[in-house]
């Protein structure tokens, strides 16, 4: 048991295949998530993805493959599992007629917890969320994104270890979104898994520190967020910025060891610079930049935006 | 304008006809008139019976008069509470259809559908007269008074369904205006009868002649006396009788209050004002600052709260058995000549009833409401078993039946007969048979429940009254043959037991499917 919840991997997906009638919602699709880091789950329409959201929060059976949650199989050990997950699904389905504090403690107590306990936890929840003031209101008549709220606290009520969210900020307005955002990070510092699907990939892309992206139930990127967002894998792209103008450092900067290729931006004192990938120190590399007696003004990593990644890995349309 | 009225009808009756379930429920209708047909001819062949084509038609014209009136109550009654519950019908009020369109629409495709379930059956019925016993005459006026019941029925569910804001109230409406109104002259009379015995009124005076009058119009106006004056020998009157102008002209006034009113019931609240709340709803927010907080079963104590109301509205119901056993009691010692034991067993039987009914309604909804919000995924994300899920709620609402409970137990207090009928319930086999029906009847409704979208309550009495003829007359022969081959006092209860098993079996079967849709359905 020790081991299983030492397991450094969250959720540890192998050859996953479901499919409906003749059409495949997931084929052969691998990945892991690691404990303790927010995972983005992402792809079009129809890719797969709350399908995947649903077998490993144990809601569907998978027809091949395995998915393992904190190292336990979901398969074989659905209810072990359910304790440690809180699944969030992408519609608001939640008893309308209940207050706020009621679902929450009624959540809670069907999780077993004590009295004593849910009002520690419900406060605690509550106060997490923002939704305090708003604990005697009939859930029907709260806004989308005060329910919102109220679905991630009764996530939250069974204190588990793995968050599952799909697509949690659909249908909020910017406010809500970035106030869903920050809970997320809050959350994450407090050393919770967050797996976390969604189409807003601009959040996700500042959010998360892993992401997989999925399409026509094919992982097509399941790694570090860092370097998806690297404009190319084999030749790291910098941009320099230099103060003053210098008619032939183009070419000087070409010279310099480990450098690909010197690329002007427009006709500012702007450079575009490949490196060689592991090889080259960038380290080692602005300090000969200084020797030639430049002035630094900035020298940044240039990153894809999630959407170039997102488009260049998807073909945006079913097979 | 007559565009825009009639396209959501067009509309409705090109779907209808595009679909293929529509076609084979209708043949099915058909066939099954055919069966029956056979099984008379059959009967009438090998026994002595008399009249069979008039047996065969009393069969289903009392059948059909069943339907229908379950119909009105699920089928007609959600029409608009439909589009209110699903928020749709302010996206019809803005794609420019009319309240005429949207009535026309909703209800009138409905009891097109209907009617044309009745005129499939018609040649078939025609046979009938072949058979013998049953005029030309008889069979058209009987289809007249049908036709015209369900044309009164579908209004009044219109009207219901505009009026309410969700199905169940809208249903409930309706069945209240339909126990008015076939019980109507046997209420009159017996209010007049009382007055007369208490010498509150002369019993020749002017009001109880009065009472006499509407009592014998309401008489004249129900379908049930229409029919019965039908299935009379020598039947010779005219096939629109007084029965049918009264429900056309019933249905044109509840069609027309219901578009008068259109506008004015089924309005948004607007912003920051009050949100239309039926009174059970009001009732439940009373008990809202009454809830205590769950135990450890908190799944039973959502369903007592929510599904079955809560203490608040147990204790209306306990209050309105009560005034029930009082009123039936004190009616039958001040002004009738009623034995105080009779009154015990009305109250008895009449709570059995309300048992059957409450529980028919829990297991209608329990399930439902679940699968309908979609919150299913939730409940099964929980670290409990599914029939723990299940069983659970079933928990919740057992306490719901104690008012009724209590009060079926004071009836059979003072019905002599009482205590030895719930004694013989525990050791007859033919006894547990009730039991088992009852508890096949819920589980039947709670699997309808899970699919279809309303009326899974009508739907498992419409398929418990079938299954319970078709039962009979394949299960009296081998009853009989039972009972015979084992002589004795308990000869029969050795039968009914071989019936019970049949029964369990069925319950388990369908409750084991019940599971596996509702872990199909958390998974959608």
């Amino acid at each position: 048991m020790s081991e299983i919840q030492s397991s450094p991997r969250a959720i540890e997906v192998r050859n996953l295949s479901q499919s409906f009638g003749e059409r495949w919602a997931v084929r052969n699709a691998s990945f892991e998530v690691d404990a303790g880091s927010l995972h983005g789950f992402v792809g079009p329409n129809g890719a797969g993805k709350t399908t995947s959201l649903k077998i490993i929060c144990t809601l569907m059976e998978p027809q091949a493959g395995t998915i393992r949650v904190f190292g336990q199989d979901v398969r074989l050990y659905a209810r072990d599992v359910r304790r440690r997950i809180g699944f969030m699904p992408d519609h608001f389905s939640m008893y309308r007629r209940m207050s706020v504090f009621e679902y929450l403690d009624f959540f809670g107590a069907a999780y077993g917890l004590t009295t004593a306990q849910r009002s520690r936890v419900i406060k605690d929840v509550l106060a997490l969320t923002d939704m305090h003031s708003r604990q005697n209101d009939v859930i029907a008549g709260l806004s989308r994104g005060m329910q919102q709220r109220v679905s991630l606290a009764r996530v939250l009520v069974s204190d588990p270890d793995l968050l599952l969210l799909d697509e949690p900020a659909s249908g909020l307005d910017p406010r809500a979104r970035i106030e869903l955002m920050e809970i997320l990070k809050e959350l994450k510092g407090m050393g919770k898994t967050i797996f976390i699907s969604s189409h807003i990939l601009s959040e996700l892309a500042e959010l998360c520190d892993s992401v997989t992206i999925i399409d026509v139930g094919r992982i097509k990127y399941s790694g570090k967020m860092s370097d998806l967002l690297v404009r190319n894998n084999e030749h790291p792209t910098y941009r320099l910025r230099v103060g003053g103008e210098w008619s032939d450092l183009e070419t000087r900067l070409g010279e310099l060891k480990g450098v690909v290729s010197v690329e002007r931006v427009d006709d500012r004192p702007e450079f575009r610079i490949s490196i060689a990938w592991p090889d080259t120190d960038t380290n080692a590399l602005l300090r000969s930049v200084l020797d030639m007696g430049v002035a630094i003004v900035s020298f940044t990593e240039e990153r894809r935006h999630l959407n170039e990644a997102f488009m260049d890995l998807t073909q945006g349309g079913l097979d | 304008m007559l565009t825009g009225t009639m396209a959501m009808l067009l509309r409705a009756i090109r779907l209808d006809a595009r679909l293929v379930r529509t076609h084979l429920f209708r043949l099915a209708f058909a066939l099954l008139v055919y069966a029956s047909l056979i099984y008379a001819q059959i009967i009438s062949g090998t026994t002595l019976l008399g009249a069979p084509g008039l047996k065969l038609f009393n069969t289903m014209t009392y059948l059909n008069l069943m339907l229908i009136s379950l119909a009105g109550v699920s089928f007609f009654a959600t029409a608009i509470t439909e589009e209110k519950e699903e928020e749709t019908l302010g996206l019809l009020k803005m794609a420019g259809v009319n309240p005429l369109g949207i009535l026309l629409g909703k209800s009138t495709s409905r009891l097109l559908g209907a009617i044309l379930l009745l005129l499939v059956q018609f040649p078939f019925t025609l046979l009938a007269i072949t058979l013998g016993g049953v005029t030309l005459g008889q069979v058209v006026a009987a289809y007249c008074s049908l036709t015209a019941y369900m044309v009164l029925l579908a209004n009044v569910g219109l009207f219901s369904s505009v009026v309410c804001r969700r199905g169940g109230s809208a249903s409930l409406l309706t069945l209240l205006f339909l126990s008015v109104y076939l019980a109507s002259h046997v209420m009159i009379e017996t209010i007049r009868l009382g007055l007369s015995n208490g010498g509150l009124i002369a019993g020749k005076g002017a009001i109880a002649e009065e009472l006499k009058q509407v009592a014998k119009w309401c008489r004249s106006a129900s379908v049930l006396d229409r029919i019965s004056d039908i299935m009379l020998t020598g039947f010779s009157e005219t096939p629109l009788g007084f029965q049918v102008n009264v429900s056309f002209a019933g249905a044109l006034l509840f069609f027309g209050v219901a578009w008068g009113g259109f506008h004015r019931f089924t309005r948004e609240p607007r912003s920051g004002g009050r949100r239309q709340i039926d009174p059970l709803e009001r009732l439940i927010r009373f008990g809202q600052s009454h809830r205590s907080r769950p135990g450890r079963n908190a799944l039973a104590w959502k369903e007592f709260h929510f599904a079955a109301g809560g203490i608040p509205v147990q204790v209306v119901k306990f209050l309105l058995y009560g005034l029930t056993f009082a009123v039936v009691f004190l009616a039958a010692e001040r002004y009738f000549d009623f034995p105080f034991a009779d009154a015990g067993m009305f109250v008895a039987m009449f709570m059995l009833l309300m048992l059957v009914v409450e529980s028919g309604l829990y297991a209608a909804v329990i399930f439902h409401d679940e699968w309908r919000g979609r919150t299913l995924p939730l409940l099964a994300m929980l670290p409990l078993r599914p029939s723990t899920v299940i069983y659970s709620k079933i928990a919740g609402c057992l306490p719901a039946l104690l008012p009724a409970m209590f009060w079926l137990l004071a009836g059979c207090v003072i019905w002599p007969d009482g205590f030895r009928e719930i004694f013989q319930c525990l050791y007859l086999p033919s006894r547990w048979l009730y039991g088992l029906i009852w508890l096949l009847f819920l589980t039947l409704t709670a699997f309808f429940s899970l699919v279809v979208r309303w009326g899974a309550l009508p739907l498992a009495i419409s398929v418990m009254a079938f299954g319970a003829s078709v039962a009979s007359c394949c299960g009296s022969p081998l009853l009989a043959v039972i009972s015979i081959s084992n002589s004795g006092e308990y000869g029969a209860e050795l039968g009914f037991l071989l019936v019970d098993i049949v029964v369990a079996v069925l319950v388990g079967l369908l409750q084991s499917d019940i599971r596996r849709r509702l872990e199909i359905a958390s998974s959608q």
